[in-house]
């Protein structure tokens, strides 16, 4: 039958992803290890030495570091778009790409918690950021955005989890079943005693959308309560109420750029041609318009809100953004998000697949540079002109930012090696649906 | 200093101890019934409670127990013009402000905080000196648990 | 030895000490504490409570009244004595920065051998004795000359080098004076004009009209604190009827910024414009007797000085210059103080002489210029004639007292070559200076916290110096050990019998001990002038720049006033307040003249004049005339007069200079505001009062003032912050970085064009805000809001997120970036109730709770509300014009709630919303009536 045959390709190549790693994974995890170590070189210096390895001064007392923070939660939310919000409203063109997507999300929230504790002037103590019932008495504070982080962030981690995990039970059950000795006891335990009966399947489905309907409010909630962070305060181009709408459509943006930074050379690797198709790029790409359109609007919003309002204090901020120190910075943040994806437009773009990896690596520095931009010149030239300084990362945040990476790649590349990266089950079930689409076309047309 | 650190009821190694006087509260305190106040003369004056003067223990001990070896330490330190150390067991932390008189003037016994000292042959620390035990008193007799009241 | 007298203050290691020599640690290092009682306990010492001591400040000459804070036997901060007439309870951020020269770890501890050696050899007080005793008696024996050159010593211990000297058989007069605050031409002035040498005290407190001719007053020039404090007083009484402050120099300094006008005359010219004013005098009809044969000398010696004329060679208009004469002279009494060194050129001599003439000639002596009736000073060497001594190879021993002579003062040069021919030199230092490296023998003095002493200051104001307590090291007094030494050579003839301690005591009760002093009425005397003063006018001309040369300016600024060697680390992180430069030096340039060049701020400028050179950062400031070149007096020993001209030239970029400015401008947003009137309202922006939050309920809110016409922006309220809330100094590399730990920060503005810049001083600390935005921001609940109004801040609940620093609209708080260090002995200097924060902590003022706290249970302790007034803070303490004031402003009759509801006040950011609990008076600057 067509969609055994299907099937079992689907089978072959995918699950044949996984098992030995070749010599380029082991470089890659290798650099990624790397990467790693730098950044743990200087967080380790700054947890026994302190601070004054950073480059944070007064005024500028965030920096790179909330940058970061901000960029890995960004990336991860795009990642639940695509796997949750894509799936509740049945966009066909998800399946292929959702299982890196979910995964993605799970590792950039691993790597986006890492940051709120790497900040903390006494890390040591960042357990007192949790609300645990304790001898002192004492309660965290629950009107302090960063509360609301850490409440957004786990939930967000646990859930995303969940939801991968989730999905991935009957995708382990057909991995285990290929498999033999220890590694199929790990799997069969991890499967959880999948057998594939209808039942199984009608709760797995029943489970899933609950997990896609929970997930999905957490793509707005979650970087809503992020960008609280800076709209609850006071700083002039901080203290604004377009910050969630503004955030989230930046996450999704700089989201999609990642999953197709991600997915193009995967899919090269993997030759997951056949999967990822060139109509998933489209997709994606449309994506990319949208969400820099809104992006593109908001940063329109935020000026003319400087320029008409009466905050002279604002007003002064906006114009140091485009034309003070950072300009460089701000220039290029324009290009990245607003120019640069338009270029999508083009159909030859959309099918060129090369050109669309260097746009999602523009779009990827742009939002990084959209996230330094506004922690930056924000504080920077604030309130008390005597008081403006110019915040500039040392080595130690920029190592940080480079181990970030690393974190993730060695998440990612494991995962690569353990867990199906494209998900067998829908794959199968959708080469299934249009293989009876088609016989049944013909039976029509017989 | 503000020493991140565990509230260790324990107490650390003391590299002093060997050399210290053996002050032995249940002669004092609990035989002759002396009063906190006569020696820790400050407890009810001062923030600090005090440890006694070498010439207050003098003031007897030049004639009584003479012929005690920890008297005649004593006697000995006191003649090079030096007074013994002794080792602090309710040491609070830099962060921390208390002040002996004004939880000894409300009445507070010595005994509710420091245990029932004239019964220890060596002090021992009986209270935990955590946050939590001093918020149980102060919410118990309805005093002021503002953070500012004992955080400097 | 008095037991309880020494016992006092006798140093007692306790817990604290064992707890502050701990290391910063996790669990696993918690090191016991011990406890160290006392021996025989001192009479009326409670442990815990403070106990002051009064003294005098030798920090610099002016020698005000200090009473030191001491606890458990150390001292831990400088205060002033409200008492003593110089400073009445103000201190200076040099005296407050007296507290880190005595914990100071390098220190001299011990004597050391130290001329051509390498590095000073430590020596036995045995060893050092025999060596002084030696050197003196070769000297002796040589039939040469034994001479003192010492820092000012008006009191006993400069009558007993007078004996000391005598009884060697010396002459008395061998005895030379390095005065860190004297100039060339004050004393002849003073002989030339009154015929005797003796300066006079100014009262700027009575004067209704102020001129100061380069002089700033509020910079350092003067006595520190009594220049700042009269001149508030002044502006106190006479803002209401326009009383008038001019500044006539070169340089927009703090004190020109003070100013109602300043005008800045070309240079050398402002002895044209003084002696116009002088022929105004002169013709109005002179305030004071004057011999009719001297009034024509002096009429047609002051003729050609027509307002006209000196438009001409000033650049200032006639008008102006008459207008000058008019409110000058109108005034009854008026002051004219100076000169500075920013004006005092070559013609210094007759500049001061002009200025003597106008006081007298508008019947100022008497009234705002006191001279006192004192005696003759005994006749002593200058340092001109001690360079002579030594170049002639006369003397055998010189001792040195505290006085760097290599390295400071204008014949530094000159002793330096002719060092050599000195075969003996011992000096008492503190530190290894110049010329203590220099010396064979280096006799570790006591600090002055340490030691016995006095000071007269005028003819009824003498201070007593005594111990805050024992010394730290093993040092030993001066006097004692020239007494000694005498002993050992066996001359002590008419010396005192005992020590130095016993000596002054003797000549005190103990109640004067008590009170800082005997202090009682100056006495008046009056002056007259000479027949030909004229002639003592008579002035060369001042070189105009040009070819690329500029004119020199030189200012006084706290780092250097005193000497190149002067500075410890609290002085040079306290800002300048002018140019907000800290650890450094610089040379100020007009933006014209530094475009020239093609020098930026921060790059390296090589300054070259006849006879030396040195290289600086240049800084960039309008506030200084097109073709000068402006340096801090005393930066570098030999600096040339004002008006010498000086060749500039780029040397290349430096590195980055550290400063606190951000930027200069207020940009309109009213932070340090202004008015035309003493009685003009401020416009306050409409906030409409809304919150989601119930109003707090206050039973007590604390709440400060400050008031923005009296500050001069001389940072004394920085310096006594650090000092006493353990505030770490950083360093340049962190000052640089912007990572400075001062709680309350000198705002300075330069608003204004280029061409007429205006400065503008504003103190900003924690405003302690009732909508504080930083409250809602902490996670753990460091910061939260007080019953008393104040924003608390428990540093032990802070884990460093630094989310309250970037909601702070004031910049108010500051981060611990490192654990910084308290190297030994430094660490006794920590004020025990105050917490030390380690790395990673937020801090900021807290309205010093601690002082608060301690008032308060006082308070309660004596069964009585705490008192308006009972509660200092230490910056307001230590401010020399009382621009501060603190209190319960829910009190309507406290002191803050009377200065809240002046016209004047306002509060920073107002439109935020945030409450604010600290309250600004505006400055009043008059309308230019052009």
């Amino acid at each position: 039958m067509k969609d055994t045959n299907a099937a079992t390709a689907i089978q072959r190549d995918i699950a044949g992803t996984l098992g030995k790693p070749g010599g380029l994974w082991y470089l890659l995890f290798l650099t990624c290890l790397g990467m790693i170590a730098y950044g743990g070189y200087w967080w380790s210096k700054m947890l026994t030495e302190g601070f004054g390895h950073t480059g944070l001064m007064h005024p500028g007392m965030w920096g790179m570091m909330i940058s970061s923070f901000v960029f890995w939660v960004g990336i991860a939310h795009s990642g639940t778009l695509i796997s949750a919000i894509l799936f509740l409203f049945r966009a066909k063109f998800r399946t292929a790409v959702y299982r890196s997507a979910e995964a993605m999300t799970v590792f950039a929230v691993l790597t986006a918690g890492l940051f709120p504790i790497i900040h903390l002037g006494r890390a040591w103590l960042g357990f007192w950021l949790f609300p645990y019932p304790n001898q002192r008495e004492l309660w965290v504070n629950f009107r302090s955005p960063l509360v609301w982080d850490v409440f957004a962030i786990s939930t967000y981690l646990t859930v995303s989890a969940l939801f991968l995990y989730t999905g991935l039970v009957p995708d382990i059950a057909a991995i285990r079943d290929t498999l033999k000795g220890w590694k199929k006891k790990v799997y069969a335990l991890l499967a959880l005693g999948w057998r594939g009966t209808d039942s199984e399947w009608r709760r797995y489905v029943r489970g899933y959308l609950f997990f896609a309907a929970l997930a999905t409010p957490l793509v707005i909630s979650v970087h809503s309560v992020v960008s609280w962070d800076f709209a609850m305060s006071i700083t002039p181009g901080w203290h604004s109420t377009i910050f969630a709408p503004y955030f989230v459509a930046g996450a999704i943006l700089s989201g999609v750029a990642m999953v197709i930074t991600i997915l193009v050379p995967l899919r090269k690797a993997y030759k997951l041609h056949s999967y990822v198709t060139g109509r998933h790029f489209d997709m994606l790409s449309r994506l990319l318009i949208l969400t820099s359109l809104i992006v593109t609007y908001s940063y329109g919003v935020e000026f003319f809100m400087a320029a008409y309002g009466t905050n002279t204090v604002e007003r002064d901020l906006f114009i140091f953004r485009a034309t003070g120190d950072y300009k460089f910075h701000f220039w290029l943040m324009v290009f990245c998000n607003c120019v640069a994806p338009q270029l999508c437009f083009l159909k030859r773009v959309r099918e060129n697949i090369a050109v669309l990896f260097v746009i999602s690596l523009f779009v990827n520095v742009g939002m990084f540079l959209e996230r330094f931009n506004i922690v930056a010149t924000s504080l920077s030239h604030s309130h008390d002109p005597f008081a403006w300084g110019n915040y500039w990362p040392a080595q130690a945040e920029i190592a940080l930012y480079i181990g970030s990476f690393g974190w993730f790649g060695m998440w990612f590349l494991l995962f690569l090696k353990v867990l199906p990266s494209v998900s067998l089950s829908e794959m199968k079930e959708q080469a299934a649906e249009e293989a009876h689409e088609a016989q049944g076309e013909i039976a029509h047309a017989a | 200093m503000v020493v991140s650190g565990c509230n260790s009821a324990r107490a650390a190694e003391d590299p002093a101890a060997a050399g210290d006087i053996p002050f032995d509260h249940t002669i004092h305190a609990g035989e002759l019934g002396m009063e906190c106040l006569a020696c820790h003369t400050f407890a009810d004056k001062a923030t600090v409670a005090g440890i006694p003067s070498a010439s207050k223990c003098m003031g007897c001990h030049r004639f009584a127990a003479t012929d005690k070896a920890p008297i005649k330490k004593l006697a000995a330190l006191v003649e090079q013009g030096k007074a013994p150390t002794w080792r602090k067991d309710y040491a609070l932390a830099d962060h921390v402000y208390f002040s002996h008189r004004m939880h000894v003037r409300t009445g507070l016994a010595c005994q509710t905080c420091h245990g029932p000292v004239e019964t220890m042959k060596q002090v021992q620390r009986v209270s935990s000196l955590e946050m939590g035990w001093c918020l149980e008193c102060h919410k118990q007799r309805q005093v002021s648990v503002d953070c500012l009241v004992c955080h400097k | 030895m008095d037991a309880s007298g020494i016992g006092r203050r006798k140093f007692i290691g306790s817990a604290i000490v064992a707890g502050a020599a701990a290391p910063v640690a996790g669990c696993a290092e918690k090191a016991v504490k011990r406890i160290i009682p006392y021996v025989v306990p001192p009479e009326d010492v409670v442990p815990g409570e403070a106990r002051f001591y009064r003294t005098v400040c030798r920090a610099c000459p002016a020698g005000c009244g200090l009473s030191v804070r001491t606890r458990e036997g150390r001292a831990v901060k400088v205060e002033g004595n409200p008492d003593h007439p110089v400073n009445r309870g103000a201190v200076c951020a040099r005296g407050q920065g007296a507290i880190f020269d005595l914990y100071d770890v390098e220190r001299l501890r011990e004597p050391r051998a130290a001329r051509g050696r390498a590095s000073a050899e430590k020596l036995s007080w045995e060893a050092a004795e025999r060596a002084l005793v030696e050197g003196l008696k070769k000297a002796l024996e040589g039939g040469k000359k034994v001479a003192i050159a010492s820092r000012p010593e008006p009191g006993s211990l400069g009558s007993l080098f007078r004996s000391w000297l005598t009884a060697l058989g010396q002459d008395a007069s061998q005895l030379a004076t390095l005065d860190p605050l004297a100039d060339p031409w004050s004393t002849p002035a003073l002989a030339a004009a009154f015929g005797a040498p003796d300066a006079p005290a100014y009262q700027l407190g009575a004067a209704k009209m102020i001129l100061s001719v380069g002089a700033d007053f509020l910079d350092g020039w003067g006595s520190p604190v009594e220049m700042p404090h009269g001149f508030s007083e002044m502006r106190q009484r006479t803002r209401a009827e326009d009383g008038r402050f001019v500044y006539l120099g070169p340089r927009l300094s703090a004190t020109a910024s003070a100013a109602d006008q300043w005008l800045a005359p070309a240079p050398g010219s402002e002895l044209d414009v003084v002696l116009c004013l002088a022929r105004a005098a002169l013709a109005a009809g002179p305030k004071a007797e004057l011999a009719p044969a001297a009034a024509d000398g002096l009429r047609s010696a002051l003729e050609p000085y027509t307002a006209e004329s000196v438009e001409r060679r000033s650049g200032i208009s006639a008008g102006e210059i008459q207008k000058l004469a008019e409110s000058f002279l109108g005034a009854s009494p008026s002051l004219c103080l100076g000169p500075g060194p920013a004006v005092a050129t070559r013609n210094g001599v007759a500049l001061a002489t002009a200025v003597h003439l106008l006081n007298y000639l508008s019947g100022n002596v008497g009234q705002t210029v006191l001279f006192h009736e004192r005696e003759a000073a005994p006749a002593a060497w200058t340092l001109e004639e001690l360079a002579r001594a030594v170049e002639a190879g006369e003397v055998g021993a010189l001792i040195v007292h505290h006085a760097d002579l290599l390295g400071m003062g204008p014949l530094a040069a000159r002793l330096r070559a002719a060092w050599a021919k000195v075969p003996f030199v011992a000096a008492f230092a503190n530190r290894l200076d110049e010329t203590a490296r220099a010396a064979d023998l280096v006799l570790a003095d006591h600090h002055f916290l340490e030691a016995w002493g006095d000071l007269p200051v005028r003819p009824g104001v003498l201070g007593l110096q005594q111990p805050a307590m024992v010394p730290l090291h093993p040092t030993r007094p001066a006097a004692d050990v020239l007494l000694a030494a005498a002993r050992k050579l066996e001359k002590g003839a008419g010396l005192p019998e005992g020590d130095f301690a016993s000596f002054i005591r003797g000549k005190a009760t103990p109640s004067e001990l008590e009170k800082g002093g005997r202090f009682s009425a100056e006495p008046l005397r009056t002056v007259a002038l000479p027949e030909r003063v004229q002639e003592a006018l008579a002035a060369k001309p001042t070189p105009t720049p040009d070819g690329g040369m500029l004119s020199l300016v030189l200012f006084p600024t706290l780092r250097y006033q005193l000497g190149p060697g002067g500075a410890n680390a609290l002085l040079e992180e306290i800002p300048d307040p002018v140019s907000t430069i800290c650890w450094s030096g610089w040379v100020e340039l007009h933006p014209e003249t530094a475009e020239q060049l093609s020098l930026a701020t921060g790059d390296r400028a090589t300054v070259k004049w006849e006879g030396g050179t040195i290289e600086l950062p240049a800084w960039v400031y309008p506030g200084v005339r097109r073709g000068m070149a402006a340096l801090p007096a005393g930066i570098v020993a030999g600096l040339p007069a004002a008006g010498t001209l000086v060749q500039l030239a780029k040397a290349g970029p430096g590195k980055q200079l550290a400063r606190t400015e951000g930027s200069p401008r207020q940009l309109d947003r009213m932070l340090a505001r202004e008015v035309p009137t003493v009685r003009s309202e401020v416009p306050k922006p409409h906030v409409p009062k809304r919150s989601m939050y119930p109003e707090h309920a206050h039973k007590r809110r604390w709440a400060m003032a400050v008031d923005l016409d009296r500050c001069t922006g001389c940072s004394a309220c920085m310096a006594a912050c650090y000092v006493e809330n353990n505030t770490p100094v950083v360093g340049p590399t962190d000052v640089a970085h912007g990572r400075e730990m001062s709680w309350i920060r000198m705002d300075r503005f330069i608003d204004g064009p280029d061409e007429r810049p205006r400065l503008s001083f504003l103190p900003v600390m924690c405003q302690q805000c009732c909508n504080a935005p930083c409250e809602g921001v902490c996670p753990v609940y460091v910061t939260y809001h007080h019953h008393e109004g104040l924003n608390a801040q428990i540093y032990n609940r802070c884990v460093g997120t630094r989310y309250c620093e970037n909601n702070c609209p004031y910049h108010a708080r500051r981060f611990n970036w490192w654990n910084y260090p308290h190297p030994e002995p430094s660490h006794l200097a920590l004020n025990p109730d105050v917490t030390v924060r380690e790395r990673g902590i937020t801090e900021k003022c807290s309205f010093c709770i601690q002082r608060i706290r301690s008032a308060e249970e006082h308070a309660k302790l004596e069964g009585r509300p705490v008192r308006d007034g009972e509660v200092v803070p230490a910056c307001a303490q230590t401010c020399p014009t009382q621009a501060i004031v603190f209190g319960d402003i829910r009190d309507g009759a406290s002191g803050v709630a009377k200065v809240a509801a002046d016209p004047r006040a306002y509060r920073m950011m107002e439109q935020l919303n945030a409450e604010p609990g600290v309250y600004y008076l505006a400055r009043v600057r008059p309308e230019d009536k052009a």
